[in-house]
């Protein structure tokens, strides 16, 4: 071990500092080569940390149980006590994200076996329709907000629709993840806020479709079909765990994936000649910047050696899933986007036990989203100064503040004279 | 009977969680694909096998119990 000799030169920004969020990309391509289980203090309570950067590491800690994401049995103090224990005192310290097997499975297995290939199959009906009502939206407007007023709508519009939530909770579930998902720091405070109105909804919608069963994704996860019964409170943990896994990471997603082909523009009009490249584009983008940094936090449950370190028991790890997808070792090539790229299998969505429930949703929204907002606006352009766009101060989640846009250049100009 | 897990690698995206719940029932072999591991007679064979079915993302494993011990541990081209 190294511990007590400094490095003589560090990452070129302090992790998560704001600097860090705005260009991730370069300090995580020296941390993979110089240090790539690296130490560092954890911003909140100074708590000594390590991220991984490499791409076959990052895969070895998500496929180990010896890395948990049950923080709140094998943390060590000082990470319990910096307050680092996600949703600690809610129904969620129990959810699907932060338990270990045996109890994982039981949630797991019921979540999972609501979507079946049929299920999601009907979605792209729902995702399609969500979509065209949007960009109709979007475009009696001229100028607009991908974040806000595209990405948004269709993340909570989608969700509502196939968990079968009443009409006017829309907009009230809108309103609910962004106070859960801030994009002003400043407004952190407020963020259990979020996520207890979330699961008052998702306590309300279970209640709702116990009652009354429809064919939606609520009532397939209250009717299971694997002959177990979980209580109420499983299952609105994962109905809200459904809520908040699928939003915020749907629209951080289709932000920077419009982000990255407005840059690109021969990739975009790949895109728009070959709708046989939509699919293919969802895997390339979501490597190229998806919308999760990291994971969420693992623990170790044991001393550990990782590529060389020791890791002591109870010592918090974050595995870079925008590193390892930009791993040179893995990807040729890793700084080019080429939506015709193959062959390759990139971390957007986890790995292991833990990995997205919600992937083959995901996708379709993706897949629909991404193409349908090039399609209907061929002409599609910033509308804002490049270096005006900016991303949110969060460690985790990686996500446009907001992605103005105008659907002509001439829209553009007119925005710009008023 | 015997317990006989399957893989379809036109569905298997290889995000491994059959090996991360079980190594001893499943391996992500070189090119990312699960691959079943052979039989050892473990207990409860069957009720973990279907267990990890229901949780693999893509619905690429199946299970059945057989009969026949010829085709155990192969996975499916
Ligand atoms: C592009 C969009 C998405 C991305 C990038 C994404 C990414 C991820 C990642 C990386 C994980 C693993 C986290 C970890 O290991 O710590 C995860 C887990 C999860 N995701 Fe997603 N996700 C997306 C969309 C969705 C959707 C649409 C849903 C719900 C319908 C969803 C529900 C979940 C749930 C419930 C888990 C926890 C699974 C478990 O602990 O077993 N996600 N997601
Ligand atoms: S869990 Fe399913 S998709 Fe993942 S590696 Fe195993 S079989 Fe393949």
């Amino acid at each position: 071990m190294t511990l007590s000799t400094p490095a003589p030169v560090g990452p070129p920004t302090a992790l998560f500092s704001p600097e860090y969020y705005q260009d991730p990309h370069t300090t995580l391509a020296w941390l993979r080569e110089n240090s790539p289980v690296h130490e560092f203090r954890f911003p909140v309570g100074e708590v000594r940390t390590w991220l991984v950067t490499r791409y076959d590491d990052v895969k070895a800690v998500l496929a180990d149980q010896r890395y948990s994401t049950e923080a709140g049995t094998w943390g060590n103090a000082e990470f319990r006590a910096a307050g680092l224990v996600a949703a600690e005192g809610t129904l969620l310290e129990r959810g699907i994200t932060v338990v270990d097997p045996p109890y994982h499975t039981r949630l797991r297995r019921r979540a999972m076996g609501a979507f079946t290939t049929r299920r999601v199959e009907q979605w792209r009906t729902t995702v399609r329709e969500q979509v065209g009502r949007i960009l109709d939206d979007c475009a009696s407007r001229e100028t607009f907000d991908v974040m806000d007023d595209y990405a948004g709508e269709v993340a909570a519009g989608v969700l509502g629709e196939i968990l079968g939530m009443r009409i006017e909770r829309h907009r009230e579930l809108v309103s609910a993840l962004n106070a859960a998902f801030p994009s002003d720091p400043a407004l952190i405070h407020k963020a259990p806020e979020g996520f207890a109105r979330i699961c008052e909804y998702a306590a309300e919608l279970v209640a709702e479709k116990r009652g009354r069963p429809a064919d939606d994704l609520t009532s397939a996860l209250i009717q299971g079909d694997d002959g177990v019964r979980l209580t109420e409170d499983e299952l609105t943990g994962i109905v809200a765990a459904v809520i908040m896994g699928g939003s915020d990471t749907v629209r951080g997603f289709i932000g920077n994936a419009v982000l990255s082909l407005l840059d690109h523009p021969d990739q975009a009009g790949l895109l728009r000649t070959d709708p046989r490249l939509a699919e293919p584009a969802v895997e390339e983008l979501l490597r190229y910047d998806g919308a999760l940094s990291t994971a969420l936090f693992r623990v170790t449950t044991e001393e550990v050696e990782l590529a060389g370190t020791t890791l002591p028991a109870g010592a918090p790890v974050i595995v870079g899933l925008l590193a390892a997808n930009r791993d040179p070792r893995r990807f040729e090539r890793p700084d080019l986007l080429d939506l015709r790229r193959t062959g390759h299998r990139h971390v957007g969505f986890g790995h292991g036990l833990h990995n997205c429930l919600g992937a083959a949703l995901a996708r379709l929204e993706g897949a629909i989203a991404i193409p349908a907002l090039f399609e209907r606006f061929p002409e599609l352009t910033l509308d804002a100064p490049r270096d005006g766009v900016r991303y949110i101060d969060n460690w985790a989640i990686r996500r446009l503040v907001a992605l103005p846009v105008a659907v002509s250049a001439e829209s553009a100009d007119r925005s710009e004279r008023s | 009977m015997r317990a006989v897990a399957r893989i379809d690698r036109s569905l298997c995206l290889g995000m491994g969680l059959c090996e991360a719940m079980a190594a001893d029932l499943f391996l992500l072999a070189d090119d990312g694909i699960a691959a079943a591991q052979e039989d050892r007679g473990q207990d409860d064979r069957f009720e973990r096998l279907r267990a990890i079915a229901d949780c693999c993302p893509t619905g690429a494993i199946t299970v059945a119990e057989e009969t026949d011990s010829a085709a155990g541990h192969e996975s499916e081209g």
